[in-house]
């Protein structure tokens, strides 16, 4: 086993490669009660074309899939797999993102009984004829909630705008009519793919002994039999030159409009540090010139165009990113206009010196604060390390920043052809509810 | 400890009352600073405005870009400010997070400077003619209303807080923590100002530190920049200014017992809500509060509990049903996302599971599960640093102290007879249902 000190943040990650291929990643957390684990494959919404390594047939599945498989890992031939993580006491989850898929757990005792749990379930697909049909009813539920929020909806309609038929658009959950497709043997090509070890990535947060854990996970790994397996061919379209449509909307039972807008990057750069710079530069300019903090975010509030919620963030994945800014707004085309109109000036005259050392100050506070919370930390560094890229490090990308590389990111990224928006107005002449 | 955590050091100021858990555990020093006073209709909006208007500028930093900058010099240092219920308590609570000046190189004093900032942030708030700002009061009222009016938008908390009101109305509980929309346009600077200096008189402050730091670091920041005010106030303490106004028990009983109201409220939804409220025999101050716990988890409170097991895994009616207890009034929550058409449905199994627990149809492993569940819940609890700081707040409101260790041990000792003989005191009194117009 391996360790990497990270000196200045008090922090050491143990990991170490297992002969299946399996990473793991182990981080003690001295005086925390609970250990939190989460294994995780890089597999997720956006990989619905690919070729199985074993064949190599090439496979278009339903959309949505990803995170049906996820709720049907749970089901096994003795029952549900709550209850054996229940009989220790541990409290146990999952979640689909556009890349990945994370299995979890956090336990305050009976670890070694949990790994062992967690690992098996996720290593052992059980799907038959009636089981995934009545999964559809279930996760038709879980759809129609998303179809009723207003900032799941404002989101997805800002992706479809910016990537019309590009997978990143595509609902993580599906369509109620893209699940009602899926078959067990779908979930089986889909699962023989994606959930090898050498896909898979097991982080492990908590007061615990490193060499302990790596033992009871190199155990449970060599107990089965794991055939080295071909890459993974993932297809993809072409990410779009340009937005699909610069803005979409609709209509929600809400009471105020709510809207989000941004540009989107017109390429990926495939070097990991070099996104993870990027990254740093981007956050810290939308703080600088959008946070609450700034005179801009100030004139917005005083100008009535929104409320507290306002906010920014900077998605980027190994395929795609974009940026995203909005909330709530009485006048969305107006917010829009203002946003637009100082962003294209901030773009000449560029984040002065004293707002950068701020920002930068404020962002290195903000990275120690994730330290503290166990399911944070695992899910920030998972999500990082499937993109290459190593966030215990990212202080580091922060604390080299300069204000020069910053101004560039900002004048390439404030692009007008890049720009797509998104509004979910309230329903018309329907105000208010009835009470029956 | 090996954490380095001692324990918790309290230091009186008079009408400010400091409370210091010292610990290696963390990276970030969390502060929590909170008043309370009973929740009361004429007082909740007034006192839901305060917090956000508060956050607007102090003297020495007098708008609130500038006094957020402040802040964010401070390492990002985190502020929040926000008005929330507990039971029958409207409480203003500040918080912030800053992290600790040994990680980082030249933060200098950081921490001290913070609180010091902090804490102006609350005593010392920028005024006009010996009142808040007036534009800041007329911006934030502006906020507060559209902040209630959002409050449709997300369905799911919606209907939790549609339930809590239709159940409880008449009583401090039913009433909205952020006040009313109607309440909002009588509202003035100086009115504001006097409520604020109301809540400072009748509340003690009390402000919890929880991190790396040395209680001897903070205490004389906060005495110095407290200490002048403190003994100008009356401190008559916020246990003597609740139950002064606490309504009767009795005049919360609105309706006869057994009685379910069914409300149907009708908007523009693709999935229907299905909620209810229920009363029972217990409540956090009562001895037997831990069996209501069991109950609860037994019923709804996991994965494995019957709603989840019944309502969703089985009979594929919802992909969330759960309930939730309000420990402090002994109210039980049930919340289902299900299909419309579904209502008799999911109405008649969520009725069974209430039937089966009140029969005694429990499993030794429901039972299990749910108390080490509830053990696994407690021991993590410590590892959220204003854990202790809740518990505190809880102990003065109904004068029951529990430590961690003790729900541990009483969750522990709870039987199938008692979880039974607290099914008999559980009674449904509001059945809510949010759909689309339909027909």
């Amino acid at each position: 086993m391996r360790e990497t000190r990270y000196e200045r943040l008090q922090e050491t990650v143990f990991h170490e490669r297992l002969e299946n291929g399996l990473r793991v990643y182990i981080m003690p957390k001295h005086g925390y009660r609970q250990t939190y684990a989460s294994f995780t494959t890089r597999y997720g919404s956006i990989d619905s074309e690919f070729t199985e390594p074993e064949g190599q047939t090439r496979r278009r599945v339903p959309d949505g899939i990803a995170h049906f498989l996820e709720h049907k890992m749970f089901e096994e031939e003795h029952g549900d797999v709550f209850m054996d993580f229940a009989k220790t006491g541990a409290q146990a989850n999952a979640f689909t993102t556009f890349d990945s898929t994370t299995y979890l757990f956090s336990c305050t005792t009976a670890l070694e009984d949990n790994l062992d749990i967690l690992l098996n379930f996720v290593q052992h697909p059980y799907f038959t004829d009636e089981n995934v049909e009545k999964e559809k009813g279930i996760i038709g539920q879980e759809i129609k909630m998303y179809e009723d929020n207003p900032n799941w909806r404002v989101y997805f309609q800002l992706l479809q705008a910016f990537y019309g038929a590009y997978p990143a658009a595509v609902d993580i959950a599906g369509t109620t009519h893209s699940i009602a497709a899926i078959t067990k043997e779908d979930l089986y090509h889909c699962y023989r793919t994606f959930y090898h070890p050498s896909n898979m990535i097991l982080v492990v947060v908590g007061d615990v002994d490193p060499e302990s854990v790596v033992q009871v996970v190199r155990s449970n790994q060599e107990s089965k039999s794991y055939e080295p397996q071909a890459a993974i061919q993932r297809f993809y379209p072409p990410l779009p030159e340009y937005p699909g449509k610069n803005l979409a909307e609709s209509r929600l039972a809400i009471a105020q409009p709510r809207v989000l807008f941004g540009f989107k990057e017109r390429r990926v750069d495939s070097d990991p540090e070099r996104r993870q710079r990027r990254e740093a530069a981007m956050e810290l300019w939308l703080d600088a010139l959008l946070g609450h903090s700034s005179d801009l975010y100030q004139a917005l509030i005083d100008d009535g165009l929104t409320d507290q919620g306002f906010s920014t963030e900077y998605e980027l994945t190994r395929l795609y990113g974009h940026s995203v800014f909005g909330g709530n707004s009485k006048q969305p085309r107006e917010l829009i206009d203002r946003v637009r109109g100082a962003l294209r000036e901030f773009a000449r005259t560029g984040v002065s010196e004293t707002d950068f050392e701020r920002s930068k100050r404020k962002a290195i506070g903000r990275f120690l604060s994730l330290l503290d919370s166990p399911q944070g930390i695992a899910n920030v560094f998972t999500a990082q390390k499937l993109r290459d890229m190593d966030i215990l490090a990212a202080l580091d990308a922060l604390t080299q920043l300069d204000l020069d590389d910053l101004n560039a990111v900002l004048r390439e990224h404030i692009d007008d052809t890049q720009f797509a928006a998104s509004i979910v107005w309230p329903e018309e002449s329907k105000a208010g509810a009835d009470i029956d | 400890m090996a954490d380095g955590t001692t324990d918790w050091v309290h230091e009186d100021l008079g009408s400010v009352q400091v409370h210091v858990l010292p610990t290696k555990k963390y990276k970030m020093i969390s502060v929590l600073a909170q008043l309370e006073r009973p929740l009361q209709r004429e007082w909740a909006t007034v006192t839901a405005l305060l917090p956000q208007v508060l956050l607007r500028g102090t003297e020495q930093h007098d708008t609130q870009a500038k006094l957020m900058r402040a802040f964010d010099d401070l390492y990002g240092a985190r502020v929040g400010a926000r008005v929330n219920k507990h039971g029958d308590l409207q409480t203003v609570e500040f918080t912030m997070q800053a992290p600790h000046e040994a990680l980082i190189e030249g933060a200098g004093h950081l921490f001290a400077d913070a609180i010091r900032l902090f804490a102006q942030t609350i005593m010392t708030p920028k005024l006009e003619n010996g009142a808040f700002r007036e534009a800041y009061v007329e911006g934030e009222k502006t906020l507060l209303q559209q902040r209630i009016e959002n409050l449709v938008n997300d369905k799911v908390s919606y209907a939790s807080e549609r339930c809590v009101q239709e159940m409880c109305q008449g009583e401090p509980f039913g009433l909205s923590r952020l006040g009313y929309v109607e309440d909002i346009a009588k509202i003035t600077a100086s009115s504001l100002y006097d409520a604020y200096q109301r809540l400072l008189q009748e509340s003690l402050l009390h402000i919890y530190v929880v991190g790396p730091v040395d209680p001897a670091d903070v205490v004389p920041v906060l005495r110095q920049e407290l200490g002048a005010d403190a003994t100008a106030r009356d401190g008559r303490g916020p246990s003597a200014a609740a139950s002064a106004d606490a309504p009767d028990r009795a005049d919360a009983a609105l309706r006869p017992p057994g009685e379910q109201r069914i409300i149907v409220e009708r908007l523009d939804v693709n999935q229907g809500k299905l909620n209810m409220g229920l009363r029972t025999g217990s409540s956090y101050a009562a001895d037997d509060y831990s069996a209501l716990i069991v109950y609860n988890g037994i019923l709804g409170g996991f994965p494995h509990s019957k709603l989840f097991a019944n309502v969703r895994e089985k009979a594929s009616l919802a992909y969330y049903a759960s309930s939730r207890l309000e420990g402090l009034k002994g109210l039980l929550f049930i919340q289902s996302g299900i299909q419309i058409s579904d209502y008799e449905r999911a109405y008649g199994i969520i009725g069974e599971q209430l039937e089966a627990l009140a029969d005694g149809e429990i499993t030794d492993d429901e039972l299990a599960f749910t108390q080490k569940g509830l053990v696994n819940q407690y021991l993590q609890s410590d590892d959220q640093p204003f854990n202790g700081a809740v518990m505190q707040m809880y102990k003065r409101f109904t004068g029951r102290g529990r430590s961690v260790q003790q729900m541990i041990d009483e969750v522990r000792g709870v039987t199938k007879e008692d979880v039974v003989a607290m099914a008999q005191t559980v009674k449904v009194d509001t059945v809510y249902f949010l759909r689309d117009r339909g027909m």
